[in-house]
């Protein structure tokens, strides 16, 4: 808690505050901009952070984070196209508003319970993290080892075929394993020796995640109505926040249930955001969600922003990411030579907690910039995809290049973009390849230290926290499967 | 129905056959290295035999459907297959154009390939405009430019310009 308090002093600084200014801005424009999302800010910057401090890196990552997560709401109310999939119930209520003319009402609802759901998930993130990362503190070579086989299970679980995320996520560990081993022996470089080191993050994270997504925007033929948004002004803007706080009852229990379910890898804040939606339409039958009513648009968006502290806690605690912008993150925390996995949390708690200090001072930021940004939407949302495609695309190209200055990284983000592009073709989810890429080495040191440890591989199975985590990677497998077999029989 | 499934798991198989010739080349390493590759690539083979058969099935499945509805699927892949294959087009041409970036930056340097890349990259997305077509990639030149070789200190290819 000294640290968190002692954060304060330092993000008060005036090199914090900017980085905080300038990446939640950039989160909102890209968030804002259709077919963009917050996670392609992060992977646009993550070359940047190679050349910063651990704590202004994860400062600034962290501040493209939380405005790309209002910044998805803002085309979601105004052109009914949400900006990542965080937002597609904001849609239902949202965009019936803008078509009464009130989207600067809507906006202003969506960014006081973005900044409600925000602070309550940053409460949890200060509380909780450190209890749950003493329990790390016990994790030994088995339950390390474990870890990674329950990340890769839990981010396969949620997906539509759990075999084939299995199997894209089993991929990543063998792409993870390239290079030098612990052993001292090289494997898998065909003797190129720019993968001694393995397989460099920068292009693995820009080529898997952001390139695909960039192509896939260049493909698509959206185009924009901003006919309806005439009525968005700052008084309109702040009158929806205001709105928030008269619901403080549904504002708390939404906000608790996207905690929840950000803690679960790979859940994030799209589920949140969904089950949030149709709890409060459970509970309140009286209100006719889906028609343009306030409870709707705060259901849903005060879940998917308090996920974010969910979804961080387990990433420091167990150094699992579970989506695309926290797997960037933990990308861009590899990249400052800090190590994956469990001991993540106990190794940098002071930086960590520092950041945590940034992440509530983010939602001040993100409250102050988003009210200004949403009177000025009609104009961002209307920008070409024909000119926003070279840029993005160069900038993945050169950003690629800048880590380690050889063309051969750019050429291997090129071909892990294809590679992309294909698997999202065939629903084989990236997260999990990802993952997979990111603790593959380090599933690969603890199983030897295992075997240095042990006599066989089944006595790990002695420890409890193995057996636990065990026995959730089996259910998160087997259950989905059971359910989509049931599915087609009764269908059948 | 066979090329339909044959599409279907290409990329699996792909996946599969990188994976055969890396644990192939563990081989010859000792068991400690190669212990985690093997335990894997065991893993990854019986699922790619699973997604095969499930695979099978289920496009077995679509097929018996699409005889069917022959005639009226028939009209309808029409327009849908010209719109896919414009589509694919597009992504096609992008990834070759970056393709050909990689494997020119080196010679030309960064100012002309980003340059030229830029154009053909707006050109692709539909802008016909002399003065976007020209102004728009030196403008992108500049700025990233100005942003990783003044700014971040990044050695950028220069090639035959020098610069």
């Amino acid at each position: 808690m000294e640290y968190f308090l002692l954060g304060f002093k330092t993000i008060f600084s005036g090199m914090y505050l900017l980085y905080m200014f300038a990446g939640v801005s950039l989160g909102l424009i890209l968030g804002a901009l259709p077919g963009l999302t917050g996670s392609l800010g992060i992977a646009l910057m993550l070359p940047f952070t190679y050349h910063m401090e651990p704590l202004t890196a994860l400062v600034f990552l962290l501040s493209i984070y939380t405005g790309g997560l209002f910044g998805g709401a803002i085309t979601a109310i105004v052109i009914n196209t949400p900006g990542s999939s965080a937002n597609l119930v904001t849609m239902l209520d949202g965009y019936p508003m803008t078509r009464r003319g009130e989207a600067g009402r809507a906006l202003g609802l969506a960014l006081g319970a973005s900044f409600c759901g925000g602070v309550i998930g940053c409460v949890f993130l200060t509380l909780a993290t450190e209890t749950m990362a003493n329990v790390s503190l016990k994790f030994g070579p088995g339950e390390m080892f474990m870890v990674v086989f329950f990340g890769l299970t839990a981010v396969g679980s949620l997906a539509k075929n759990p075999l084939k995320s299995i199997f894209a996520g089993l991929f990543g560990v063998m792409l993870g394993t390239i290079g030098m081993a612990s052993t001292g022996t090289i494997r898998g470089t065909y003797g190129m020796v720019p993968l001694m080191d393995g397989v460099p993050m920068i292009p693995a994270l820009i080529g898997f995640l952001a390139l695909p997504e960039i192509i896939t925007l260049a493909s698509s033929n959206q185009t924009v109505d901003v006919s309806n948004t005439s009525n968005i002004g700052i008084k309109a803007i702040v009158r929806g926040i205001k709105e928030v706080f008269l619901h403080p009852i549904q504002v708390v229990l939404t906000s608790i249930l996207g905690v929840v379910v950000g803690i679960i890898p790979a859940a994030g804040a799209s589920v949140a955001s969904v089950l949030s939606y149709n709890l409060s339409k459970q509970a309140m039958k009286d209100k006719e969600f889906g028609t343009g009513i306030p409870e709707g648009i705060i259901g849903a968006e005060t879940a998917n922003n308090a996920s974010e502290g969910g979804a961080l806690s387990t990433l420091f605690v167990l150094g699992i990411p579970g989506s695309n912008s926290t797997a960037m993150l933990l990308g861009a925390l590899v990249l400052q030579g800090w190590s994956p996995g469990p001991k993540l949390f106990i190794d940098h708690k002071d930086v960590i907690y520092q950041a945590f200090s940034s992440l509530f001072v983010q939602q001040f930021v993100m409250l102050l910039l988003a009210a200004i940004l949403c009177a000025f939407a009609t104009y961002i949302i209307k920008v070409p995809n024909k000119y926003l495609v070279p840029f993005v695309i160069m900038f993945t190209l050169v950003g690629s290049f800048s880590n380690r200055y050889l063309t051969f990284d750019m050429g291997l983000m090129v071909l892990f973009g294809i590679l992309g592009l294909l698997m999202r073709k065939a629903d084989f989810p990236i997260m999990p390849l990802i993952l997979g890429i990111l603790l593959g080495g380090n599933a690969d040191s603890e199983l030897l230290r295992i075997h240095q440890s042990y006599d066989s591989f089944f006595e790990i199975f002695q420890s409890p926290i193995v057996i636990v985590l065990a026995a959730i990677s089996v259910f998160s497998i087997v259950a989905p499967l059971v359910s989509h077999w049931r599915k087609e029989k009764a269908e059948n | 129905m066979i090329k339909a499934y044959l599409k279907k798991m290409v990329l699996s198989t792909v996946v599969m056959a990188w994976s055969t010739m890396y644990y192939i080349e563990c081989l010859g390493y000792s068991l400690k290295s190669r212990r985690l590759i093997q335990m894997v690539y065991f893993m990854m083979l019986g699922l790619y035999i699973i997604n095969g058969i499930t695979d099978y099935i289920e496009t077995k499945k679509e097929w018996s459907k699409k005889a069917d509805s022959k005639d009226s699927a028939k009209s309808e892949k029409t327009s849908s297959d010209i719109l896919a294959m414009l589509k694919e087009n597009k992504a096609v041409l992008l990834f070759a154009t970056l393709i050909l970036y990689v494997l020119g930056l080196d010679f030309l340097g960064f100012i002309i390939t980003t340059f030229i890349c830029c154009v053909i990259i707006l050109l692709v997305m539909g802008e016909r405009r002399i003065p976007m077509l020209i102004g728009m990639p030196i403008g992108l030149v500049v700025i990233l430019f100005l942003i990783f070789k003044v700014g971040l200190n990044v050695p950028l290819p220069t090639g035959i310009l020098g610069v």
